[in-house]
């Protein structure tokens, strides 16, 4: 609340998003962003983007369709390049350098909305071959830890198969073995039950709620209103390339301030 | 994991009459349709075996079989196509147990249960490869043609269990070993005119020493020497292994590299028979696999190339692709000498069939460029994005990820090029390279069969073509089914 108390230079109702923006109590920071502008072309598609994220926080980010979601949280591996501002990953600045952008991935797992797994090797290399190629693992120790991730999603069973055996929930829960295994201090959930049918949801959730309260620091979009209130420090909505309106899940879902935000919640609740 | 209770339905088994009734005879115009065109087939099957047993005059071929094998190879340096083909079927035959034993490993490791090809499984994929050497078999005057088949067959088929049953530390070595009686097989025909003796001898070297370093091999070597004797059990503990792996890496290096001085001073290069005099179904064979073994990783570097994000790198590729593929193969031929002396300064003009063997893999790569970019980009880019999260670099990505999906989706075409560059060899021919549909031409200008039809001549030529195609696009089929190309 430091920033808060002290809206010095500004005028009030900016001040009052940015101190939200990024408040993140007595954290250490894990990113930051500073504002981050991206553009597709000529289109603008995350504007003047200003978030911190705090060590251990979970940070859930909503919005519509097209407003930048997915964008911003690929901006934070690079996945996508900004086109102006600044992102510091753990304390590392991200740069045009190969090395430094190979240091941030290493620090950041992903999990993508159609899992993106690799249909031509197994559960287990798919798991493994992060670290065995990047961490130098040795086989034998990287099995072993796969296994224990794979326990830790709950399929230790289907090691030994391929994505397209599984189903779609299964298949998320290796994406996130498969992430976890290169022991990421940040996790990115673009949208992880989107591609889900309904009845697999919540074993995929679980899981996520799972690594929320293991203190691992957590930047998820997803439109499951229900899993933001339980888990979520912080919300963040989104639209239009902006973040329209930051708050915590209470204030967030009872009270939103801004119009747009409100509209947007009484579409989707 | 619930299970059903419900059993599968049992195998259907039906009498052949009954089949027959189901699928010949189901209608009364499908009747028709049967009569008929077994009418026409019996009447065509009938024909051809006419023409095979009684009508067709077969003394050109049985009488020039030798021609048509290898055209103007020295008669009295023959003795080292046999030594070829018997290093060869020793190369396939390692390889071979090589495959078939990673594969059981990785079945293994998966938990499922391998499956081996059984011998009904063989022979329907290799039966066209068989009957071709029954027929040149059948044509042989000579009884020892007959001897050296059976004996290469036989030691090949041998060694491939043998490398079968070798425990899995020793499995890097047979690869070396393959691929050093593979080089070796072409170095007994060339002598210092193709591949020095020396790869031979390194790679010889490295199979040793792998073999000699891998930790089973003391047990194995032991187990073999004594298991008559002692009924299987190990005699050799870990204790005699340490003490055994130096002295027996030593030995193994030592004893390759003297192996391959010694070859090399008893069948080296002072009466090498040189690519120039290689001819017939030899030359056909080598320099059309010679050309797709080229073709295969330029084409893929190139479609990689074209895909690159360095603009010299893409100019370069896409040229080059753009160019040759433009070309007729028959222009590449005739102006390969030409071509080739452009690019290169060459004192010593190469031969012909090194010419040859280059402008087929200029020609095969730029199609093969072609059908990997097809395949690069049937990759999804959420694969590509999906290796970059997990923070692998960019070559390894290409490598891991994207090139081993790409290269399953287009196996069926890539084959189909390769069977057409097999093919297309016997254009050859006009660059007054005797390969073996050329060789009809020597054989019908001999004084003893003039007069003699065209036909049978002909009808053995494209039978060893069609052998041979038939064989590939069998090849293909399994390759396919056992990658599960199209099944995700
Ligand atoms: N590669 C691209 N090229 C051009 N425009 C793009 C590209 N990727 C995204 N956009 C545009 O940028 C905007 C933001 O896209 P983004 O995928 O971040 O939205 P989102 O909030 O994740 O939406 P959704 O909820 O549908 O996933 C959209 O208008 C989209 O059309
Ligand atoms: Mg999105």
């Amino acid at each position: 609340m430091t920033e808060a108390t002290n809206p010095s230079n500004q005028n009030a109702a900016n001040a009052q998003v940015d101190s939200d923006a990024t408040q993140i109590g007595s954290r250490d920071v894990m990113v930051e962003l500073e504002g981050v502008d991206k553009f597709f072309g000529t289109f603008c598609a995350l504007s003047d983007i200003n978030l911190r994220v705090g060590t251990g926080e979970v940070v859930v980010v909503i919005g519509p369709s097209g407003s930048g979601k997915s964008t911003l949280i690929r901006c934070v591996n690079r996945l996508e390049h900004h086109n102006r501002g600044r992102i510091v990953v753990d304390g590392i600045e991200m740069t045009e350098d190969l090395r430094n952008i190979a240091q941030i991935r290493r620090e950041t797992g992903m999990v993508f909305q159609q899992f993106n797994l690799f249909p031509h090797l197994s559960v287990i290399d798919n798991i493994t071959l992060g670290p065995r190629q990047v961490l130098k693992m040795p086989k034998k120790q990287a099995e072993d830890r796969a296994m224990e991730l794979l326990e830790r999603v709950k399929i230790p069973e289907q090691a030994r198969k391929f994505p397209g055996q599984l189903s779609g929930g299964q298949q998320q829960r290796v994406a996130i073995a498969r992430s976890l295994a290169m022991q990421p201090k940040i996790m990115l959930f673009d949208e992880p039950t989107s591609a889900l049918d309904p009845e697999m949801i919540s074993e995929v959730l679980d899981v996520i709620l799972e690594l929320a309260k293991t203190g691992m620091t957590l930047i998820v979009v997803t439109h499951e209103m229900g899993f933001a209130r339980e888990a979520a420090d912080r919300v963040i909505f989104m639209a239009d390339g902006e973040i329209v309106e930051v708050g915590e899940p209470e204030h967030f879902f009872t009270n939103p301030r801004e119009e747009r935000t409100q509209l947007f919640l009484s579409q989707i609740l | 994991m619930t299970s059903s209770t419900r059993a599968a339905p049992p195998p259907t088994t039906q009498t052949p009459v009954a089949w027959a009734r189901r699928r010949l005879f189901n209608s009364w115009y499908n009747s028709l349709l049967t009569l008929v065109l077994g009418v026409v087939a019996g009447y065509l099957a009938y024909r051809t075996i006419l023409f095979v047993a009684v009508n067709g005059r077969w003394s050109p071929v049985r009488v020039n079989l030798t021609l048509f094998m290898t055209g103007t190879f020295p008669r009295d340096e023959q003795w080292r196509l046999v030594a070829q083909i018997y290093l060869m079927a020793a190369a396939i035959g390692v390889a071979w147990g090589a495959i078939t034993a990673s594969a059981a490993d990785r079945a293994a490791d998966s938990g499922i249960a391998a499956n081996r090809a059984s011998a009904p499984d063989l022979l329907r994929r290799y039966w066209s490869l068989l009957l071709l050497i029954a027929v040149i078999l059948g044509f042989t005057r000579t009884v020892w043609p007959i001897v050296f088949a059976l004996t290469a067959l036989a030691g090949g088929l041998g060694l491939r269990s043998a490398t079968h049953r070798l425990p899995r530390a020793l499995r890097q070595a047979s690869w070396y070993f393959a691929a050093a009686l593979g080089i070796a097989s072409f170095q007994v025909l060339t002598g210092t005119g193709g591949i020095s003796w020396w790869w031979a001898s390194a790679l010889f070297s490295l199979a040793a020493f792998q073999f000699a370093s891998a930790k089973d091999y003391a047990r194995f070597l032991g187990s073999v020497m004594v298991w008559p004797v002692s009924g299987g059990k190990r005699l050799v503990t870990t204790k005699h292994l340490a003490r055994f792996k130096m002295a027996s890496q030593i030995l193994a290096v030592v004893a390759a590299v003297v192996v391959g001085r010694v070859l090399y001073w008893l069948i080296g290069d002072t009466t090498s028979v040189g690519w120039d005099k290689w001819s017939g179904f030899h030359l056909t064979l080598v320099a059309s696999f010679a050309a797709i073994i080229l073709a295969f990783p330029i084409g893929m570097l190139l479609a990689m190339g074209r895909r690159s994000s360095l603009p010299a790198v893409r100019l370069i590729s896409v040229s080059y692709i753009e160019f040759f593929r433009g070309v007729p193969l028959i222009t590449l031929l005739f102006t390969g000498d030409l071509f080739i002396g452009f690019f290169l300064d060459t004192d010593t003009p190469l031969s012909a069939i090194t010419r040859a063997i280059i402008m087929l893999t200029i020609f095969t790569s730029a199609y093969v460029a072609e059908i990997v970019r097809g395949g690069l980009q049937a990759v999804p880019k959420g694969q590509i994005e999906a290796g970059q999260a997990v923070g692998l670099a960019t070559p390894s990505i290409m490598r891991l990820i994207v090139l081993p999906q790409a290269l399953r989706a287009v196996i069926p075409a890539m084959v189909g090029q390769f069977i057409s560059l097999f093919k297309d060899s016997s254009l050859l021919s006009i660059i007054s390279i005797v390969e073996f549909l050329e060789v009809r031409s020597l054989v019908h200008n001999q004084e003893a069969f003039r007069g003699f039809g065209i036909a049978e001549t002909l009808a053995f030529v494209a039978f060893g073509y069609w052998a041979i195609t038939y064989a590939m696009s069998k090849e293909s089929e399994r390759l396919e089914r056992q990658l599960g190309v199209g099944e995700r």
